[in-house]
Protein backbone atom coordinates (compact mmCIF):
# COMPACT_ATOMS: atom_id res chain seq x y z
CA UNK A 1 0.00 0.00 0.00
CA UNK A 2 1.27 3.62 -1.10
CA UNK A 3 2.20 6.18 1.45
CA UNK A 4 0.12 9.02 3.17
CA UNK A 5 2.56 11.26 1.34
CA UNK A 6 2.40 9.53 -2.01
CA UNK A 7 -1.61 9.55 -1.43
CA UNK A 8 -1.42 13.45 -1.03
CA UNK A 9 1.32 13.97 -4.09
CA UNK A 10 -1.51 12.14 -6.31
CA UNK A 11 -4.16 13.58 -5.27
CA UNK A 12 -2.80 17.38 -5.69
CA UNK A 13 -1.61 16.49 -9.10
CA UNK A 14 -4.27 14.44 -10.42
CA UNK A 15 -7.52 15.77 -8.95
CA UNK A 16 -8.30 18.26 -11.24
CA UNK A 17 -7.82 15.61 -14.04
CA UNK A 18 -10.19 13.48 -12.37
CA UNK A 19 -13.05 15.80 -11.99
CA UNK A 20 -12.42 17.05 -15.46
CA UNK A 21 -13.46 13.55 -16.30
CA UNK A 22 -16.10 13.19 -14.13
CA UNK A 23 -17.30 16.15 -15.17
CA UNK A 24 -17.15 14.57 -18.90
CA UNK A 25 -19.25 11.53 -18.04
CA UNK A 26 -21.28 12.40 -14.63
CA UNK A 27 -24.16 14.39 -13.42
CA UNK A 28 -24.06 14.86 -10.09
CA UNK A 29 -20.95 15.38 -7.63
CA UNK A 30 -22.22 12.65 -5.06
CA UNK A 31 -21.02 10.21 -8.10
CA UNK A 32 -18.04 12.27 -8.33
CA UNK A 33 -17.14 11.91 -4.92
CA UNK A 34 -17.43 7.99 -5.15
CA UNK A 35 -15.00 7.73 -8.63
CA UNK A 36 -12.57 10.15 -6.42
CA UNK A 37 -12.34 7.54 -3.56
CA UNK A 38 -12.43 4.62 -5.61
CA UNK A 39 -9.80 6.07 -8.03
CA UNK A 40 -7.36 7.17 -5.72
CA UNK A 41 -7.91 3.76 -3.52
CA UNK A 42 -7.10 1.75 -6.21
CA UNK A 43 -3.72 4.54 -6.65
CA UNK A 44 -2.55 3.59 -2.86
CA UNK A 45 -3.23 0.05 -3.50
CA UNK A 46 -1.00 -0.57 -6.79
CA UNK A 47 1.95 -1.49 -5.99
CA UNK A 48 3.52 -1.23 -9.05
CA UNK A 49 5.98 1.27 -9.94
CA UNK A 50 5.07 3.83 -12.86
CA UNK A 51 7.64 4.12 -15.70
CA UNK A 52 7.25 8.16 -15.78
CA UNK A 53 4.79 10.65 -15.20
CA UNK A 54 3.24 10.15 -18.61
CA UNK A 55 2.46 6.33 -17.87
CA UNK A 56 1.55 7.39 -14.29
CA UNK A 57 -1.13 10.19 -16.00
CA UNK A 58 -2.54 7.95 -18.55
CA UNK A 59 -3.06 5.04 -15.80
CA UNK A 60 -5.04 7.36 -13.98
CA UNK A 61 -7.50 8.58 -17.29
CA UNK A 62 -7.90 5.20 -17.92
CA UNK A 63 -8.66 4.33 -14.69
CA UNK A 64 -10.74 7.17 -14.07
CA UNK A 65 -12.84 6.30 -17.27
CA UNK A 66 -13.47 2.76 -16.70
CA UNK A 67 -14.66 3.79 -13.04
CA UNK A 68 -17.40 6.22 -14.60
CA UNK A 69 -17.92 4.01 -16.95
CA UNK A 70 -19.03 1.05 -14.37
CA UNK A 71 -20.15 3.57 -12.38
CA UNK A 72 -22.85 4.15 -15.25
CA UNK A 73 -23.53 0.83 -16.23
CA UNK A 74 -24.45 -0.36 -12.79
CA UNK A 75 -28.00 -1.43 -12.05
CA UNK A 76 -28.32 -0.05 -8.92
CA UNK A 77 -27.44 3.54 -9.83
CA UNK A 78 -29.56 6.36 -9.51
CA UNK A 79 -31.44 7.73 -12.09
CA UNK A 80 -32.37 11.18 -10.57
CA UNK A 81 -30.72 14.07 -8.83
CA UNK A 82 -32.34 14.22 -5.33
CA UNK A 83 -32.14 18.14 -4.43
CA UNK A 84 -30.17 18.00 -1.96
CA UNK A 85 -27.44 16.57 -3.87
CA UNK A 86 -28.16 19.27 -6.47
CA UNK A 87 -26.71 21.83 -4.10
CA UNK A 88 -23.72 19.45 -3.99
CA UNK A 89 -23.26 20.64 -7.36
CA UNK A 90 -19.21 21.90 -7.96
CA UNK A 91 -19.40 26.00 -8.77
CA UNK A 92 -20.65 26.50 -12.16
CA UNK A 93 -17.79 27.60 -14.78
CA UNK A 94 -17.08 31.39 -15.93
CA UNK A 95 -20.34 32.36 -18.37
CA UNK A 96 -17.62 32.69 -20.82
CA UNK A 97 -16.62 29.28 -20.66
CA UNK A 98 -20.01 27.36 -19.87
CA UNK A 99 -21.12 27.59 -23.21
CA UNK A 100 -18.03 25.82 -24.75
CA UNK A 101 -18.59 23.42 -21.59
CA UNK A 102 -22.22 22.79 -22.42
CA UNK A 103 -21.49 21.90 -26.19
CA UNK A 104 -18.63 19.54 -25.31
CA UNK A 105 -20.82 18.08 -22.50
CA UNK A 106 -23.83 17.85 -25.06
CA UNK A 107 -21.56 15.69 -27.75
CA UNK A 108 -22.46 11.42 -27.54
CA UNK A 109 -20.80 10.03 -24.99
CA UNK A 110 -18.27 8.33 -27.41
CA UNK A 111 -17.11 11.61 -28.69
CA UNK A 112 -16.40 13.50 -25.09
CA UNK A 113 -13.52 11.59 -23.86
CA UNK A 114 -12.05 12.08 -27.24
CA UNK A 115 -12.30 15.54 -27.27
CA UNK A 116 -11.04 16.17 -23.98
CA UNK A 117 -7.71 14.33 -24.13
CA UNK A 118 -7.27 15.44 -27.45
CA UNK A 119 -8.11 19.61 -26.60
CA UNK A 120 -7.24 19.59 -23.44
CA UNK A 121 -4.78 17.04 -22.09
CA UNK A 122 -3.25 17.35 -25.99
CA UNK A 123 -2.87 14.06 -26.96
CA UNK A 124 -2.42 12.83 -30.10
CA UNK A 125 -5.35 10.21 -32.05
CA UNK A 126 -2.75 7.05 -31.76
CA UNK A 127 -2.18 7.99 -28.33
CA UNK A 128 -5.96 8.50 -27.19
CA UNK A 129 -6.40 5.04 -29.17
CA UNK A 130 -3.69 3.15 -26.81
CA UNK A 131 -5.80 5.03 -23.43
CA UNK A 132 -8.91 4.33 -24.53
CA UNK A 133 -8.19 0.80 -25.95
CA UNK A 134 -9.82 1.76 -29.43
CA UNK A 135 -8.75 2.23 -32.95
CA UNK A 136 -6.58 4.91 -34.19
CA UNK A 137 -8.99 5.58 -37.44
CA UNK A 138 -12.14 5.29 -35.48
CA UNK A 139 -10.55 8.00 -32.38
CA UNK A 140 -9.31 10.27 -35.99
CA UNK A 141 -12.95 9.47 -37.16
CA UNK A 142 -14.90 10.39 -33.75
CA UNK A 143 -12.77 13.80 -32.80
CA UNK A 144 -13.89 14.59 -36.84
CA UNK A 145 -17.14 14.66 -35.87
CA UNK A 146 -16.77 15.97 -32.99
CA UNK A 147 -15.30 18.73 -34.41
CA UNK A 148 -18.10 19.36 -36.91
CA UNK A 149 -21.12 19.23 -34.41
CA UNK A 150 -18.81 21.92 -32.25
CA UNK A 151 -18.53 24.24 -34.93
CA UNK A 152 -22.30 23.83 -35.55
CA UNK A 153 -22.71 24.80 -32.02
CA UNK A 154 -20.65 27.16 -31.37
CA UNK A 155 -19.47 28.61 -34.95
CA UNK A 156 -16.05 29.51 -36.23
CA UNK A 157 -13.37 26.86 -37.05
CA UNK A 158 -12.00 24.31 -35.21
CA UNK A 159 -8.37 24.08 -35.02
CA UNK A 160 -6.64 21.15 -34.74
CA UNK B 1 -11.63 26.47 -30.87
CA UNK B 2 -8.51 24.78 -29.10
CA UNK B 3 -8.56 27.49 -26.27
CA UNK B 4 -11.69 28.13 -26.17
CA UNK B 5 -12.30 24.56 -25.10
CA UNK B 6 -8.76 24.02 -23.18
CA UNK B 7 -10.14 27.45 -21.20
CA UNK B 8 -13.77 25.47 -20.72
CA UNK B 9 -12.09 22.85 -19.22
CA UNK B 10 -9.98 24.53 -17.12
CA UNK B 11 -12.35 26.24 -15.28
CA UNK B 12 -13.48 22.69 -14.25
CA UNK B 13 -11.29 21.97 -10.67
CA UNK B 14 -11.57 19.51 -8.06
CA UNK B 15 -13.12 21.16 -5.39
CA UNK B 16 -10.52 21.43 -1.98
CA UNK B 17 -12.78 20.14 0.26
CA UNK B 18 -13.38 17.08 -1.67
CA UNK B 19 -9.53 16.61 -2.01
CA UNK B 20 -9.83 16.53 1.85
CA UNK B 21 -12.47 14.40 2.23
CA UNK B 22 -10.59 11.95 -0.20
CA UNK B 23 -6.88 11.86 1.96
CA UNK B 24 -9.21 11.42 5.36
CA UNK B 25 -11.07 8.54 3.24
CA UNK B 26 -7.78 7.05 2.17
CA UNK B 27 -6.24 7.26 5.67
CA UNK B 28 -9.63 5.74 6.83
CA UNK B 29 -9.14 2.95 4.60
CA UNK B 30 -5.56 2.55 5.53
CA UNK B 31 -5.69 2.34 9.02
CA UNK B 32 -8.43 -0.25 8.70
CA UNK B 33 -6.82 -2.46 6.17
CA UNK B 34 -3.21 -2.45 8.72
CA UNK B 35 -6.05 -2.95 11.82
CA UNK B 36 -7.46 -6.20 10.02
CA UNK B 37 -3.78 -7.13 8.79
CA UNK B 38 -2.65 -7.13 12.71
CA UNK B 39 -3.30 -10.15 14.66
CA UNK B 40 -5.64 -10.03 17.23
CA UNK B 41 -8.35 -10.82 19.20
CA UNK B 42 -10.49 -9.52 16.94
CA UNK B 43 -9.50 -10.60 14.43
CA UNK B 44 -10.24 -14.51 15.38
CA UNK B 45 -13.04 -13.44 17.31
CA UNK B 46 -15.30 -15.25 14.57
CA UNK B 47 -13.62 -18.87 14.86
CA UNK B 48 -13.22 -18.30 18.66
CA UNK B 49 -17.22 -18.17 18.63
CA UNK B 50 -17.11 -21.35 16.44
CA UNK B 51 -15.15 -22.96 18.56
CA UNK B 52 -17.28 -22.09 21.80
CA UNK B 53 -20.18 -23.27 19.80
CA UNK B 54 -18.62 -26.76 18.92
CA UNK B 55 -17.09 -27.04 22.65
CA UNK B 56 -20.52 -26.00 23.82
CA UNK B 57 -22.06 -28.77 22.09
CA UNK B 58 -19.32 -31.73 22.74
CA UNK B 59 -19.92 -30.90 26.17
CA UNK B 60 -23.33 -31.16 26.22
CA UNK B 61 -23.12 -34.51 24.12
CA UNK B 62 -20.82 -35.76 26.40
CA UNK B 63 -22.93 -35.01 29.09
CA UNK B 64 -25.95 -36.14 27.96
CA UNK B 65 -24.09 -39.62 26.68
CA UNK B 66 -22.07 -40.27 29.84
CA UNK B 67 -22.95 -42.84 32.36
CA UNK B 68 -24.08 -41.30 35.58
CA UNK B 69 -26.08 -44.33 36.98
CA UNK B 70 -27.13 -48.02 36.39
CA UNK B 71 -30.11 -49.99 37.07
CA UNK B 72 -30.06 -53.75 36.82
CA UNK B 73 -33.16 -56.00 36.69
CA UNK B 74 -32.26 -59.77 37.67
CA UNK B 75 -34.01 -63.09 37.25
CA UNK B 76 -33.63 -64.80 34.18
CA UNK B 77 -33.14 -62.95 31.78
CA UNK B 78 -31.53 -59.45 33.42
CA UNK B 79 -31.72 -56.14 32.04
CA UNK B 80 -29.43 -53.10 32.80
CA UNK B 81 -30.13 -50.16 32.24
CA UNK B 82 -27.69 -47.41 31.79
CA UNK B 83 -28.70 -43.69 32.71
CA UNK B 84 -27.37 -40.14 32.47
CA UNK B 85 -27.39 -37.55 34.87
CA UNK B 86 -30.37 -36.24 33.43
CA UNK B 87 -32.27 -39.45 34.20
CA UNK B 88 -32.56 -40.41 30.61
CA UNK B 89 -31.46 -44.08 29.82
CA UNK B 90 -28.81 -44.69 27.08
CA UNK B 91 -27.76 -47.51 27.14
CA UNK B 92 -29.93 -51.09 27.61
CA UNK B 93 -27.98 -54.14 27.68
CA UNK B 94 -29.43 -57.71 27.76
CA UNK B 95 -28.50 -61.00 29.18
CA UNK B 96 -30.53 -64.49 28.38
CA UNK B 97 -32.84 -62.74 26.54
CA UNK B 98 -34.36 -64.03 23.05
CA UNK B 99 -32.86 -61.45 20.13
CA UNK B 100 -35.95 -60.18 18.94
CA UNK B 101 -37.20 -58.98 22.73
CA UNK B 102 -33.69 -57.41 23.34
CA UNK B 103 -33.82 -55.66 19.90
CA UNK B 104 -37.22 -54.39 21.60
CA UNK B 105 -36.27 -53.44 24.84
CA UNK B 106 -33.35 -51.10 22.80
CA UNK B 107 -36.37 -48.62 22.38
CA UNK B 108 -36.53 -47.69 25.78
CA UNK B 109 -33.04 -45.92 25.21
CA UNK B 110 -33.98 -42.02 26.13
CA UNK B 111 -36.83 -42.67 28.13
CA UNK B 112 -37.13 -41.46 31.33
CA UNK B 113 -35.47 -44.16 33.78
CA UNK B 114 -38.83 -44.37 35.85
CA UNK B 115 -40.63 -45.29 32.38
CA UNK B 116 -38.34 -47.87 31.00
CA UNK B 117 -38.72 -49.51 34.69
CA UNK B 118 -42.71 -49.52 34.26
CA UNK B 119 -42.07 -50.86 30.85
CA UNK B 120 -40.08 -53.61 31.47
CA UNK B 121 -42.13 -54.33 34.66
CA UNK B 122 -45.78 -54.51 32.80
CA UNK B 123 -44.60 -56.66 29.77
CA UNK B 124 -42.58 -59.51 28.06
CA UNK B 125 -40.42 -61.88 29.91
CA UNK B 126 -39.78 -60.14 32.82
CA UNK B 127 -43.45 -59.54 33.41
CA UNK B 128 -44.48 -63.55 32.62
CA UNK B 129 -41.70 -64.19 35.23
CA UNK B 130 -42.92 -61.93 37.63
CA UNK B 131 -46.82 -63.58 36.88
CA UNK B 132 -45.01 -66.83 37.80
CA UNK B 133 -43.87 -65.13 40.84
CA UNK B 134 -40.43 -65.64 40.25
CA UNK B 135 -37.96 -63.50 42.28
CA UNK B 136 -36.72 -59.90 40.84
CA UNK B 137 -33.96 -58.30 41.99
CA UNK B 138 -33.36 -54.90 41.61
CA UNK B 139 -30.52 -53.26 41.56
CA UNK B 140 -29.52 -49.45 41.44
CA UNK B 141 -25.61 -48.28 41.31
CA UNK B 142 -24.34 -44.34 40.98
CA UNK B 143 -21.28 -42.71 42.03
CA UNK B 144 -23.57 -40.13 43.41
CA UNK B 145 -24.76 -41.33 46.74
CA UNK B 146 -27.89 -38.96 46.73
CA UNK B 147 -29.16 -40.05 42.99
CA UNK B 148 -28.29 -43.45 44.29
CA UNK B 149 -31.01 -43.30 47.07
CA UNK B 150 -33.41 -40.89 44.89
CA UNK B 151 -33.36 -43.57 41.76
CA UNK B 152 -33.70 -46.39 44.18
CA UNK B 153 -36.59 -44.75 46.09
CA UNK B 154 -38.30 -44.77 42.34
CA UNK B 155 -37.90 -47.58 41.44
CA UNK B 156 -39.27 -48.88 44.78
CA UNK B 157 -42.21 -46.63 43.65
CA UNK B 158 -42.27 -48.37 40.13
CA UNK B 159 -42.19 -51.90 41.91
CA UNK B 160 -44.71 -51.30 44.43
CA UNK B 161 -47.43 -53.60 45.17
CA UNK B 162 -45.65 -56.62 43.12
CA UNK B 163 -44.69 -59.24 45.05
CA UNK B 164 -40.94 -60.79 44.90
CA UNK B 165 -39.82 -57.98 44.15
CA UNK B 166 -36.20 -57.04 45.47
CA UNK B 167 -34.34 -53.30 45.92
CA UNK B 168 -31.14 -52.66 46.89
CA UNK B 169 -28.40 -50.36 46.30
CA UNK B 170 -25.17 -51.77 44.78
CA UNK B 171 -21.81 -51.38 44.32
CA UNK B 172 -21.19 -48.50 41.34
CA UNK B 173 -17.34 -49.69 41.14
CA UNK B 174 -18.61 -53.53 40.59
CA UNK B 175 -20.77 -52.35 37.00
CA UNK B 176 -17.18 -52.39 35.20
CA UNK B 177 -15.91 -55.94 36.64
CA UNK B 178 -19.61 -57.33 36.18
CA UNK B 179 -19.23 -56.18 32.42
CA UNK B 180 -16.06 -58.03 31.80
CA UNK B 181 -17.46 -60.91 33.76
CA UNK B 182 -20.63 -60.82 31.08
CA UNK B 183 -23.59 -60.56 33.86
CA UNK B 184 -25.51 -57.88 34.68
CA UNK B 185 -24.21 -56.23 37.76
CA UNK B 186 -26.98 -57.40 39.17
CA UNK B 187 -26.29 -61.08 39.23
CA UNK B 188 -22.47 -59.82 39.92
CA UNK B 189 -23.21 -59.34 42.96
CA UNK B 190 -25.08 -62.42 43.79
CA UNK B 191 -22.54 -64.19 42.31
CA UNK B 192 -19.51 -62.42 44.75
CA UNK B 193 -21.87 -62.96 47.77
CA UNK B 194 -21.96 -66.65 46.58
CA UNK B 195 -18.52 -67.01 45.62
CA UNK B 196 -18.30 -65.81 49.48
CA UNK B 197 -19.60 -68.71 50.40
CA UNK B 198 -18.92 -71.76 47.59
CA UNK B 199 -15.41 -69.97 46.70
CA UNK B 200 -15.78 -72.99 43.80
CA UNK B 201 -17.95 -70.96 42.04
CA UNK B 202 -16.74 -69.02 38.99
CA UNK B 203 -17.71 -66.70 36.71
CA UNK B 204 -18.56 -69.02 33.98
CA UNK B 205 -20.59 -70.97 35.81
CA UNK B 206 -22.68 -67.83 37.01
CA UNK B 207 -22.87 -67.05 33.82
CA UNK B 208 -25.11 -70.54 32.89
CA UNK B 209 -27.19 -69.98 36.33
CA UNK B 210 -30.38 -67.88 36.54
CA UNK B 211 -31.08 -65.69 39.27
CA UNK B 212 -33.07 -68.38 40.91
CA UNK B 213 -30.93 -70.76 40.60
CA UNK B 214 -27.97 -68.37 42.47
CA UNK B 215 -30.59 -67.75 45.19
CA UNK B 216 -31.57 -71.51 45.93
CA UNK B 217 -27.36 -72.05 46.04
CA UNK B 218 -26.99 -69.38 48.39
CA UNK B 219 -30.27 -70.37 50.86
CA UNK B 220 -29.09 -74.01 50.70
CA UNK B 221 -25.57 -72.42 51.84
CA UNK B 222 -26.67 -70.15 54.30
CA UNK B 223 -29.95 -71.72 55.80
CA UNK B 224 -33.23 -70.06 54.92
CA UNK B 225 -33.44 -67.52 57.96
CA UNK B 226 -29.47 -66.41 57.02
CA UNK B 227 -30.14 -66.14 53.51
CA UNK B 228 -29.55 -62.45 52.27
CA UNK B 229 -31.81 -59.45 51.59
CA UNK B 230 -33.44 -60.48 48.06
CA UNK B 231 -32.76 -63.98 48.12
CA UNK B 232 -35.63 -65.64 50.12
CA UNK B 233 -38.83 -65.64 49.64
CA UNK B 234 -39.55 -61.63 49.93
CA UNK B 235 -42.36 -59.64 50.29
CA UNK B 236 -40.40 -57.23 47.60
CA UNK B 237 -39.05 -54.42 49.72
CA UNK B 238 -35.56 -55.28 50.82
CA UNK B 239 -33.34 -52.29 51.96
CA UNK B 240 -29.33 -53.01 49.98
CA UNK B 241 -28.08 -50.96 53.01
CA UNK B 242 -29.11 -52.75 55.83
CA UNK B 243 -28.86 -55.98 53.88
CA UNK B 244 -25.20 -55.44 54.14
CA UNK B 245 -25.40 -55.51 58.43
CA UNK B 246 -28.01 -58.43 58.27
CA UNK B 247 -25.25 -60.75 56.72
CA UNK B 248 -22.42 -59.77 58.43
CA UNK B 249 -19.84 -56.89 57.99
CA UNK B 250 -20.96 -56.32 54.95
CA UNK B 251 -20.49 -52.42 53.87
CA UNK B 252 -23.20 -51.62 52.40
CA UNK B 253 -25.11 -53.59 49.54
CA UNK B 254 -27.82 -56.23 49.62
CA UNK B 255 -25.51 -59.20 49.14
CA UNK B 256 -23.32 -58.38 52.32
CA UNK B 257 -19.87 -57.72 50.22
CA UNK B 258 -17.75 -58.05 52.83
CA UNK B 259 -16.52 -60.96 54.99
CA UNK B 260 -18.85 -62.81 56.86
CA UNK B 261 -18.66 -64.32 60.47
Amino acid sequence: MRSEQEAARAIARYGDTVQRLCTVHLKNQADTEDIFQTVFLKYVLHERDFADEEHEKAWFIRVTINACRDLLRSLFRRSTVPLDEAACLPAPPPAEHREVLEAVLALPGRYRDMVYLHYYEGYTAPQIAQILGKNVNTVYTGLTRARGLLREKLGGEADG
Amino acid sequence: MDERIRGAFEGVRAPEELKARTAAFLAGERERRERARRPGLRRWAPALACLVLVLAGLTGWGVSFSPAAAISLDMNPSVELTLNRFDRVIGVTCYGVETEEAEGWQSLRFLDYRDAVDSLLGSGSIADCLAREEPLSISVASGDGAAQAEILENVRACAGGMGNVHCYAADAGQVEQARHAGVSFGKYQAFLYLQKLDPTVGEEEVQEMTMAEIRQRIAQLTGAESAPPGSGQGNGQDSGQSGGAQSGQGHGHGWGHGSHE
